[in-house]
């Protein structure tokens, strides 16, 4: 206790009994809430690049590091047509991250379904002639997915334990 | 009666004060930039330029009392009012929350004026709805600026802590999906980052799900939704009242 500090007994009870009560209150309630199961939801359509350039507010790098973690947080149940929209936007906003091409190369298309799988593959091409100089790693990794990870009949071989 | 006169203080002081002025120009602005964007757009015009002017002030309203309340409180510690004031047989309750009601008032006239022209975009029972969540609103974020002023006593860093709290209250549910996602490694740092966020969580109000702008154009939301969200904010009042009042009287002054 400094000088500045009267001791603990200048409190008077009810504001005790108060600030204990409405603590209890705030955590029993926001307790009591449900989260929210991002991982559940559906993956809501994605913005356009223009949006998201408008929503970053100068700051298009930190916008899309920060919408890839939005994006990631849903599971892999995802309609892959609008993950690909997303990655396709996030991408725009900051060409150089390689991480929409990392997440698609090395998660998204390790999906069990071949479908969905060669959406996400399908993207790590289109996008590796914007700038091959940086994204080859990228194209390199998704032909070996689709050449190794695949059988004769459309089944993966083996699946991530990601999935 | 002590506090209702100390309430009246407050809000003459902010009458007095360059905030109707700015209240008047954050309107302008917002106005104009709903205009602008309106014709600009292919579509949904109405809806555009009620969702940009209820989100332009309601920022506005969070900033203008929190900015009021420090200034006040902090021209009033530094003038060595609030020694004069505590030199009077009055409670130290009666000055605290006798000050946080004058404030929380003055929230609330803001949120009346601010919602007055989205009449002209939305039906007035979704817009009074949005004005009484923005007025509770206001009256947390007077609280937590009062308690914040009154505790770290300066004016940058008691505003700083403010706008950091609201900020960190509103994005909390988008951290805490984050945190909770499915492709998140299980390294031990992310295995103890969802614990300590869900901790936070419960620290902190629930201020993403009021004064949503949703209401203004899809309608008002569920009356025992509504009313929960409203209590919650109540409860983070008193809350921030209590605490308040419990660093006030261990002050020694």
């Amino acid at each position: 206790m400094s000088r500045d500090e009267r001791p603990l007994a200048a409190v008077p009870g009810a504001v005790w009994v108060v600030l204990a009560l409405s603590l209890a209150g705030q955590i029993a309630w926001q307790a009591m809430r449900a989260p929210d199961a991002a991982a559940a939801a559906e993956l809501p359509p994605p913005p356009r690049p223009e949006a998201l350039h408008l929503a970053s507010f100068g700051e298009p790098e930190a916008t899309a590091r920060v919408a890839m973690l939005y994006v990631q947080a849903f599971d892999l149940r995802v309609d892959y047509r609008r993950l690909v929209g997303w990655l396709e936007s996030i991408l725009e906003l900051d060409p150089r991250s390689q991480y929409p091409l990392f997440s698609a190369a090395r998660i998204y298309a390790e999906a069990p379904d071949p479908a969905r799988s060669r959406t996400a593959l399908e993207f790590v091409y289109r996008e590796f002639f914007r700038d091959p100089e940086r994204r080859w790693p990228w194209l390199a990794h998704a032909a070996l997915v689709a050449k190794h990870c695949r059988s004769g009949r459309g089944k993966w071989r083996s699946s991530s334990s990601r999935t | 009666m002590p506090a209702a006169i100390l309430t009246r203080l407050v809000l003459l002081e902010a009458r007095r004060s360059g905030l109707p002025w700015l209240a008047a120009g954050a309107l302008a602005v917002g106005l104009g930039i709903a205009a602008f964007l309106s014709q600009v757009a292919l579509t949904e015009g109405r809806a555009l330029q009620a969702s940009v002017l209820a989100a332009w002030l309601r920022a506005c309203t969070v900033f203008l009392v929190t900015a009021q309340v420090a200034s006040s409180t902090l021209r009033e510690m530094n003038d060595k009012g609030l020694e004069l004031m505590l030199s009077l047989p009055l409670a130290r309750s009666t000055h605290y929350l006798g000050r946080l009601a004058g404030f929380a008032a003055c929230g609330a006239v803001l949120a009346l004026v601010f919602s007055v022209p989205l009449l002209a975009w939305a039906a007035p029972a979704a817009v009074a709805l949005w004005g009484v969540s923005l007025a509770f609103e206001a009256a947390l974020v007077a609280a937590a600026t009062l308690f914040f002023s009154m505790t770290i006593a300066q004016l940058v860093p008691a505003i700083a802590a403010s706008v950091g709290f609201y900020l960190l209250a509103r994005s909390m549910a988008a951290i805490q999906a984050i945190a909770a996602g499915p492709l998140a490694e299980p390294k031990w740092a992310s295995e103890l980052a969802r614990p300590s966020v869900d901790l936070v969580a419960l620290l902190l109000p629930q201020l993403d799900s009021v004064t949503s702008t949703a209401w203004l154009l899809y309608g008002a939301p569920a009356a025992l939704e509504y009313a929960a969200a409203l209590a919650a904010i109540a409860l983070y009042v008193l809350l921030l009242a209590a605490a308040g009042l419990f660093d006030f009287y261990r002050r020694n002054l």
